[in-house]
């Protein structure tokens, strides 16, 4: 009821003008009406900058890919890098300098995990690497440039990156700013097959999370640029750029961009509802269709790219590699709650210094992360990377012990992945991993919903994210397993093989042996008989 | 430093704790209490505090036999809840003696041989009711007569009941006089001396005897509740459909439905009892399956068996079908 009224207020919120209007969305399996809270938006007015920082002295860039598989290094210690230079695949490096070390350090994640990194040390200059195109480092420069761009030298640009897209994505270092860190250009060259939808997702629906509104609020025309190229390169049939009713501004920003331009993409006002803009619901809210969490979308002919993911894209065909991502300041605790773009390896305790949050005492929690999807870190010490969109400075908080489950199913009702989360718990306690499997807990994208409604307080999504890593880890010990158990058995079959190789050699030469000796015993005999008959010779 | 994943304060969770929706079962209670005080009897209140106490008693007891810290888990309010609805099942002349037996089997054998809350297949307070009507068939069927009512004292009435044997205890007090049996049972005792049954007469016993007016306090509460959203209509409203329709198709040709849907227990067993999560199917289709179930079993039993009532039995059948429908639900769900 309350998402039609508020869809009903999106949809007179569109019926400004302009034909990219769409507002009739499928709508999807569950979820939740959460305050948006956006703090980091201030006050809600049309002015919404995001903040610049220096970046720190020292840098520290995790040599990790999306799947937290570390990654070769292509630098080596005391190496001079450039901005924008390879340091291992698909990572760039955020400024120029002198790679200090090469060494595990702690970075963004729930377990403190450390991982290797290449530590880079600022020399200020911010040489780039790419001379020969336009590249500029200030970023308000960059920006007044491309509103004086006109239409035609845009499309030129565009025209030369769908020429030049492989390599230029390869330079461009691009992965999805939504938080999941997909590397983009995979994404989009897998893409070849025919592409029904391509859905730019600038539905934030997270509470406290504004980075993808603020940008779009600010820089709304090189978002209109980038998805112009998005859809020139893929070809998709249908370019879907779906905003949360609540972000009024923003859609009014989009529109105009989008008709600046002339651009055929459509804006879709879905309501706003947590987690519409998580992949599969997002989907199955602009497609109508349900995508098996085991099957790629893009098999299903969609494929969906975060709307700052576009900014940088647009950066990229303008000679920048992603380097530096918006996150969002916010929580209750956060003194000056703001949008700040920040270049990757900075530490999080660098950031809150610079823009005057630095945590008052040592009871704030520091999270990552927004307060459904993220986590409270270990040490503020640590690094952003493309994926942390939010910083949150919360309160000590005493969380009410978990009770027995009662079995209302309030967990299943707001599953936006249809799961049976009560299920689910109660095998991941008695740990039977083929009944989770059963049930599908790789389905669960951690969205946090069933926690938050769960009457007994039962820490549903901690225990699935902790049961997932595990039955992975599981997994990997199996096929370990499965791996040595196989080898012992080849070798043991080699071993065989060889044995009775060795034996029928043996059966072979014997069996010669035996065949050669019988014409010797015809010879003895022979001879034998010889001297028999010259003995009766002799004796005659 | 705690490793929160998921910050409910912060993400502005409005989620009701166990405790909040048990007190506010209680709440929904209320209008139907208060009719049943002035239309029945008021004693129902002394039953309800002593089997909320004693229930309280014994709950703590079970939880330090268990060896567990016994507040976080009273504090749920569910043990309190199903005091009252055993309360209320029974008749308010029973002997406080007989009610604390009721309690005891509630909260042991209904409970905590499984492990308490959320473990227990069966209804706590249908276990209780259920032993009481088996042990103590005679006083299970003391219903007040309110016309007889005004002519004893509360005090004297307290004192009968605090009195251990019903029988003999105090001569003044004629049994036939203050008790009288409910509509259900009338209808019943009729129909076993083949009389015909006199319409007005029936409606105006039932309206007389104020069980009506009991069961439209019940059934507010229950509104309130799905209104609330505590609860969800799956159940009620099937269990009343369940009901209805074998009642429809079946029953007496004179007999008007809405009596028998007013008359009984069937409001408070579909509002409240039935509706309890711990023992009901889990899923939205389940929990259709799960009150059409008691509906039918309830009408089966009215009519056919030996209890006048019948939702006890047919709520405690249908928890015994509770993992098969579930089950079967999940297969299903599989299948599309
Ligand atoms: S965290 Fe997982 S199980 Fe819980 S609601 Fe989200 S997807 Fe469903
Ligand atoms: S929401 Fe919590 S109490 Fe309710 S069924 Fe799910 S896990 Fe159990």
């Amino acid at each position: 009821m309350l998402n039609k009224i508020t869809s009903a207020i999106g949809l007179n919120v569109s019926l400004g003008r302009s034909a990219h209007r769409k507002t009739a969305p499928f709508g999807f399996h569950g979820g939740l009406s959460l305050d948006t809270n956006k703090r980091a938006l201030g006050d809600n007015t049309e002015l919404c900058s995001i903040i610049s920082i220096n970046p720190p002295a020292l840098l520290t860039i995790p040599l990790i890919n999306y799947r937290k598989d570390s990654v070769a290094p292509k630098v080596q210690i005391h190496e001079k890098v450039k901005r924008g230079q390879a340091l291992a695949d698909n990572i760039v490096s955020p400024v120029s300098g002198v790679v200090e070390a090469i060494e595990h350090c702690e970075i963004i994640h729930p377990g403190g995990l450390r991982a290797p990194c290449v530590v880079i040390r600022n020399d200020r200059l911010d040489t780039p690497i790419n001379t020969d195109t336009e590249y500029r480092n200030n970023k308000q420069e960059q920006q007044a440039v491309s509103h004086d761009n006109d239409n035609a030298e845009a499309q030129a640009k565009i025209a030369h990156f769908i020429a030049h897209s492989t390599t230029m994505l390869d330079q461009a270092a691009l992965v999805g700013l939504g938080g999941a860190g997909f590397p983009t250009a995979q994404k989009l060259l897998s893409s070849n097959q025919d592409l029904q939808t391509l859905i730019i997702n600038a539905a934030e629906c997270e509470p406290e999370i504004a980075c993808d509104e603020a940008l779009m609020r600010s820089s709304s025309i090189q978002i209109a640029y980038g998805i112009s190229a998005l859809s020139q390169l893929t070809q998709c049939k249908r370019c879907v750029v779906a905003i949360e009713d609540t972000k009024t501004l923003a859609i009014e920003s989009m529109r105009t961009a989008l008709d600046t331009i002339d651009s055929t993409a459509e804006l879709m006002i879905i309501p706003t509802r947590y987690p519409a803009g998580a992949e599969s619901p997002l989907i199955q809210n602009v497609t109508g269709q349900f995508i098996p969490h085991n099957e790629k979308p893009i098999n299903h002919g969609v494929i969906c790219i975060n709307v700052a993911t576009t900014y940088a894209l647009w950066q990229a065909i303008n000679g920048q590699p992603m380097d530096s991502r918006v996150v969002s300041l916010g929580g209750a605790e956060m003194p000056n709650p703001c949008n700040v773009r920040v270049r990757f390896g900075t530490p999080v305790s660098y950031v809150l210094q610079q823009t005057g949050n630095a945590p008052a005492d040592d009871t704030i929690r520091i999270r990552a992360g927004g307060p459904l999807s993220g986590f409270d870190l270990h040490s503020t010490n640590v690094p952003i990377t493309a994926m942390t969109n939010c910083i949150l400075a919360e309160a000590a908080l005493c969380a009410p012990a978990a009770q027995p489950c009662i079995r209302c199913d309030d967990c299943a009702d707001v599953c936006p992945a249809m799961l049976q989360p009560q299920q689910l718990y109660w095998y991941t306690q008695a740990a039977e991993h083929d009944k989770c499997e059963e049930l599908q807990l790789d389905a669960c994208i951690e969205c946090g919903c069933c926690d938050l409604v769960c009457p007994a307080s039962i820490k549903l999504t901690e225990t699935f994210r902790f049961a997932k890593s595990n039955a992975n880890y599981i997994k990997a010990q199996q096929q370990l397993a499965d791996d040595a158990e196989l080898r012992f058995l080849d070798r043991k079959n080699r071993l065989e093989q060889k044995e009775q190789a060795r034996q029928l050699a043996i059966e072979q030469r014997k069996e010669k042996l035996r065949s050669q000796k019988k014409p010797d015993r015809e010879k003895i005999n022979a001879a034998l008989n010889r001297i028999r008959s010259k003995r009766h010779t002799q004796k005659d | 430093m705690a490793n929160i994943i998921v910050d409910r304060r912060a993400a502005g969770a409005k989620a009701l704790s166990t405790q909040r929706i048990m007190l506010s079962v209680v709440l929904a209670l209320i209008p139907g209490i208060v009719a049943y005080c002035y239309f029945i009897s008021p004693l129902v209140l002394v039953n309800a505090l002593f089997a909320v106490l004693t229930a309280l008693l014994l709950e703590a007891f079970a939880i330090r036999l268990r060896g567990k810290k016994c507040m976080p888990q009273i504090q749920d309010a569910s043990i309190a809840l199903a005091a009252i609805l055993l309360a209320l099942a029974v008749p308010p002349m029973i002997p406080l003696w007989q009610l604390l037996v009721g309690v005891a089997v509630m909260v042991l054998l209904g409970k905590h041989v499984y492990g308490g809350l959320g473990h227990n297949p069966f209804n706590p307070a249908m276990v209780g009711y259920a032993a009481m009507l088996i042990s103590f068939p005679q006083s299970m069927t003391l219903w007040m007569d309110p016309l007889g009512l005004e002519n004893l004292a509360l005090v004297d009435l307290i004192q009968a009941k605090l009195t251990l044997n019903i029988v003999t205890s105090n001569p003044q007090i004629a049994w036939d006089g203050i008790t009288q049996a409910t509509p259900l049972e009338h209808i019943r005792s009729l129909k076993a001396q083949s009389q015909t049954i006199v319409l007005s007469d029936l409606i105006q016993r039932t309206m007389d005897s104020g069980w009506c007016w009991v069961n439209l306090g019940f059934l507010l509460g229950g509104l309130f509740l799905l209104f609330k959203r505590i609860i969800q209509w799956h159940i009620p409203v099937s269990v009343i459909a369940g009901y209805v329709l074998w009642a429809g198709l079946f029953s007496e040709p004179g007999l008007p439905l809405h009596l028998s849907v007013f008359s009984g227990s069937l409001i408070l067993g579909a509002f409240f009892i039935a509706t309890d999560p711990v023992t009901a199917a889990s899923s939205k289709r389940g929990r259709l399956i799960f009150g059409f179930g008691i509906g039918s079993l309830s009408f089966v039993i009215r009519e056919f068996g030996g209890y006048p009532e019948g939702i006890a039995f047919a709520v405690l059948l249908m928890n015994l079908c509770v993992p098969l429908i579930d089950h079967a639900d999940r297969q299903l769900a599989r299948r599309n």
